[in-house]
Order: C-alpha cells, then sequence, then structure tokens
C-alpha cells in the first residue's frame, strides 16, 4: 500500500469516528470527498438531476444515521457510499419502469468538471477508471452499463441485447477480469 | 454439479448483481462454506464500487447546502424536497414563514385586544349593574335604619313610659276640651316619687307651623307653670314626657293652650284643654 493509501485509510478511519461522534465536519469531509462521484453515479443512473441530488443526499444521511453499520472490515467506506447510491437509484429507476432509458449508451459527453474539494488522488482513480473503461469492447462496456447503471440481470441484458445468455455472462465475466487487471493497484485503496 | 471454480468464475457477476437467483443462493450457500471466498468477493465488489467513478458529472454546490441543512436540522428523508430549490425557494419560505409568524403575532394580538376591550366593557357594566344594587341597598339600608331609629325611639318612649307606669303613687289626671275648642280629651300619668309625667292627647287638630300646643302645671303657689311643649301627629295624637315641679307646691291642675312656635313662660293663648289633678 502506498504512503498516500495509508494516510488515506487512516484518515478514513479518523473520519468515521468523527462521525460516530456526530462530528458534522466529518460528514462535509467525506461529502467532499465523494459527493460528486455519487451524484454522478445517481445521475447516470436515474438520468434525472433532481433524483440524483435527492439519492446523493439520502446516501450521505444514511451515512451519518448508520454509520455505526459501517464495518471497516468488509470493505471500504466509499464502496459502501457507492454500493448505497447505486441501489437507491437503480431502485428509483425501477419504479418508473415506463421511462425512456438512455443509460445503457455510453456517456456522449463528459463533464469533466469536479468539485476542487476533491482530492488529487480520487481525480487520479476517475481518470484510471475512465481509462480502464475505455479499454473495454464496446460490447462489454454496453453490458457492464446495463448491469452496472440498470441493475438488469444477466437473462435481461441477454433480452435486451437480443444476445445469447451465455454470450452476455462472458461478455461481463471478461470485462470485470479486465477492469480487475487494470485497476488492480485501486483495490487495496480505500 | 456448481464446483468452486464454478462459484470463482461467478464472484464477479454476484458482486455486480447480475446473477439470477438460482445462481445467487449457490453462490450464498459456497460462500457460507468456504470463508476465503468472501475475501475474494470482497476484492470483485470493491472493483464494482470503483465503476461509480465512471461517471464524471459534479454535483451542484446546493446539494451540500442541503445535505448540512437537514443534518442540521436532523428532518427525515421524506421531509427533504424532491426537486432542485436554488437560494430564492428557501428564502421566499423563510420570509413566508416570517411574514406568517408576524402576521399570526398582529392577528393574536388583535384578537387579544379585542378580547380585552370586550372583557372591560363586561366588568364595566357588571360595576355599573353592582352600583346600581349598591345604591338600592344603600337607599334600603337608609330606610331601615330610619325604622330602627324610628323603633327604637318608640321603644325608648314605651320603656319610658313603662318606666313611669310601674311606680308607685302613680296619679292620673284627666283633661277634656274646653268650651270654645273642637273635641279633644287627654290624660296625665303622674309620678310625684320620680318628679315625672306622661302626657297624652287625643283629638287635637293641628296648628300653624307658628303655633304650637304647650302643656302647663296649675300649681298652689306658682299658678302656672310651663311643662312642655308638643306637635300632635296626623291622627291628632299628641305625646310628651314632662318634669314635675318641685317647689310649686301641689298640682291643682293641668292645661293646654295654643301658643305661638317655641313656646311661652306664661299661658296667652286660648285653651284647649283642661283637667283637674284632685
Amino acid at each position: 500500500m502506498s504512503r498516500a493509501a495509508i494516510t488515506n485509510v487512516l484518515d478514513t478511519d479518523h473520519l468515521v469516528a468523527a462521525l460516530r461522534a456526530r462530528d458534522e465536519r466529518a460528514l462535509t469531509q467525506l461529502y467532499d470527498r465523494y459527493g460528486s462521484a455519487i451524484y454522478g453515479l445517481a445521475l447516470r443512473v436515474t438520468g434525472d438531476a433532481g433524483a440524483a441530488e435527492e439519492i446523493s443526499i439520502d446516501t450521505f444521511w444514511q451515512l451519518w444515521q448508520h454509520v455505526d453499520r459501517f464495518d471497516g472490515t468488509q470493505g471500504s467506506l466509499q464502496n459502501w457510499l457507492f454500493t448505497i447510491a447505486r441501489s437507491r437509484a437503480i431502485d428509483r429507476v425501477r419504479a418508473r419502469i415506463a421511462r425512456k432509458r438512455t443509460t445503457a449508451e455510453d456517456p456522449t459527453e463528459v463533464n469533466e468538471v469536479r468539485r476542487p474539494e476533491e482530492t488529487a488522488e480520487l481525480v487520479e482513480r476517475r481518470r484510471l477508471v475512465r481509462d480502464a473503461m475505455s479499454s473495454l469492447s464496446a460490447d462489454q462496456r454496453t453490458a457492464l452499463n446495463l448491469a452496472y447503471y440498470e441493475g438488469l440481470s444477466h437473462s435481461q441484458i441477454a433480452e435486451r441485447l437480443q444476445e445469447p445468455l451465455g454470450t452476455v455472462k462472458t461478455r461481463i465475466r471478461q470485462a470485470m477480469i479486465a477492469l480487475r487487471r487494470t485497476l488492480g493497484p485501486l483495490l487495496s485503496m480505500p | 454439479m456448481t464446483t468452486r471454480d464454478d462459484i470463482r468464475d461467478d464472484l464477479p457477476l454476484y458482486a455486480l448483481g447480475t446473477l439470477e437467483a438460482e445462481e445467487r443462493a449457490a453462490v450464498e450457500q459456497a460462500l457460507a462454506e468456504d470463508p476465503s471466498l468472501a475475501a475474494e468477493l470482497r476484492e470483485w465488489s470493491e472493483l464494482v464500487g470503483l465503476l461509480a467513478l465512471d461517471a464524471p458529472d459534479a454535483a451542484p454546490p446546493e446539494v451540500r447546502d442541503r445535505l448540512v441543512a437537514r443534518v442540521r436540522s436532523d428532518q427525515p428523508a421524506d421531509k427533504v424536497a424532491r426537486r432542485r430549490l436554488g437560494w430564492h425557494v428557501p428564502l421566499a419560505a423563510a420570509a413566508a414563514l416570517l411574514l406568517s409568524i408576524l402576521a399570526y403575532r398582529e392577528i393574536g394580538f388583535r384578537a387579544e385586544r379585542t378580547r380585552n376591550v370586550q372583557t372591560l366593557a363586561a366588568l364595566q357594566k357588571a360595576l355599573t349593574a353592582r352600583e346600581s344594587e349598591l345604591a338600592t341597598a344603600n337607599a334600603s339600608l337608609a330606610t331601615v335604619e330610619r325604622d330602627a331609629a324610628s323603633l327604637r325611639a318608640a321603644l325608648a318612649a314605651a320603656e319610658e313610659s313603662l318606666s313611669v307606669v310601674q311606680q308607685r303613687g302613680l296619679t292620673l289626671v284627666s283633661l277634656k276640651e274646653t268650651k270654645d275648642s273642637p273635641p279633644a280629651q287627654g290624660h296625665i300619668l303622674l309620678s310625684p316619687p320620680t318628679g315625672r309625667a306622661l302626657f297624652y292627647a287625643f283629638g287635637l287638630p293641628k296648628v300653624p307651623d307658628d303655633k304650637v300646643y304647650e302643656l302647663w302645671w296649675i300649681t298652689e303657689k306658682d299658678g302656672p307653670v310651663r311643662a312642655a311643649i308638643f306637635h300632635p301627629d296626623e291622627h291628632g295624637l299628641g305625646r310628651v314626657e314632662a318634669a314635675v315641679p318641685e317647689s310649686a307646691g301641689a298640682i291643682q291642675a293641668a292645661a293646654v293652650t295654643v301658643e305661638v312656635a317655641g313656646g311661652v313662660d306664661k299661658p296667652q293663648g286660648p285653651m284647649v284643654l283642661l283637667g283637674n289633678a284632685s
């Protein structure tokens, strides 16, 4: 683990401890660190800026209210937050299934704006993830996006793409293995 | 049959959430039986988490502000507005709230003032009624007091008369109208041992305001001696108490004359009643 990663772990532990002590400043620091990523994720899933805002707030509210449920030995805080946000966003989309979805396609335009409070480390992670996603084939990326952003199962993706189920599973598995190979160094970071 | 390698192949898909229900159940059973798979799953889960960083949109600044506001107010999630509000909406809401509070207070003050005015008017009306009742009660009391005074006076007179009547050696002197007087009569209860006498007249007409009836003792040594003056009531009844002179000798008779107001020392007016003491 790099010095920056170790520092980040210690910093995250400190922030979680502060959250448990009901220190509002810890929450805003974590928001500054992950807020835009969560908002972007929610916006990407829902396609609705209002919903993305609400999901962002609810995700950090969940952290504020239930920080005791976070167990650092089971995963990173970052992943915990992203999992909450993604789950809520997908639930919201499922609740309005009549809505036309556009999230399966790759984003046509990338908004590079970031909050100045975001750490340089997080910005670097963003770049690495984006590069890793770009390195996937279009078919892999489409299948992965349908799985991640829409929460579809293999059979649903196969139906959506009109592809055999086995083909879809293989594409997604290979995409995940490729990403792990590329992003492996980030997995030990919080 | 599902092998451990099959499970390991499904771990990234399990982490991504794309497995069907039956496949998920198989992975979860394997995770329960083999804790080493859990560590591998955590790594896949972290990888799934990283995918969120592929969404580059930045959150609007107000999201952070709303989060802080919610934390500070500790409001439940469903209380937060579901639409982007901007600054003008909360400001307008705050202004509306302030206006509502002021309006409510103003309405409250006015209502309270109206209630106070109404209460004051009711109190004044009640006070006026109580004052009227008090005046009536005072008048009644005055009447009662007058009646009581009259009764006390009557009682005192009766007691006085009784004290005279109850003495030994009581003498009665009867008086009748004189030749040219209207019909009338009277009597005197004399109590020589006490030197006191009670006179009663019946049927005497009223005299003018400048006149008065005067009772006289006709004595052996000094002749007519002034005894008392009196005014009969509307029924012609006259009553007066008089002292019996000690040094004028024996009382031979008693008479009543009509004199000027205030009385005189010697009889000058017409005699209306006369009676002998012997």
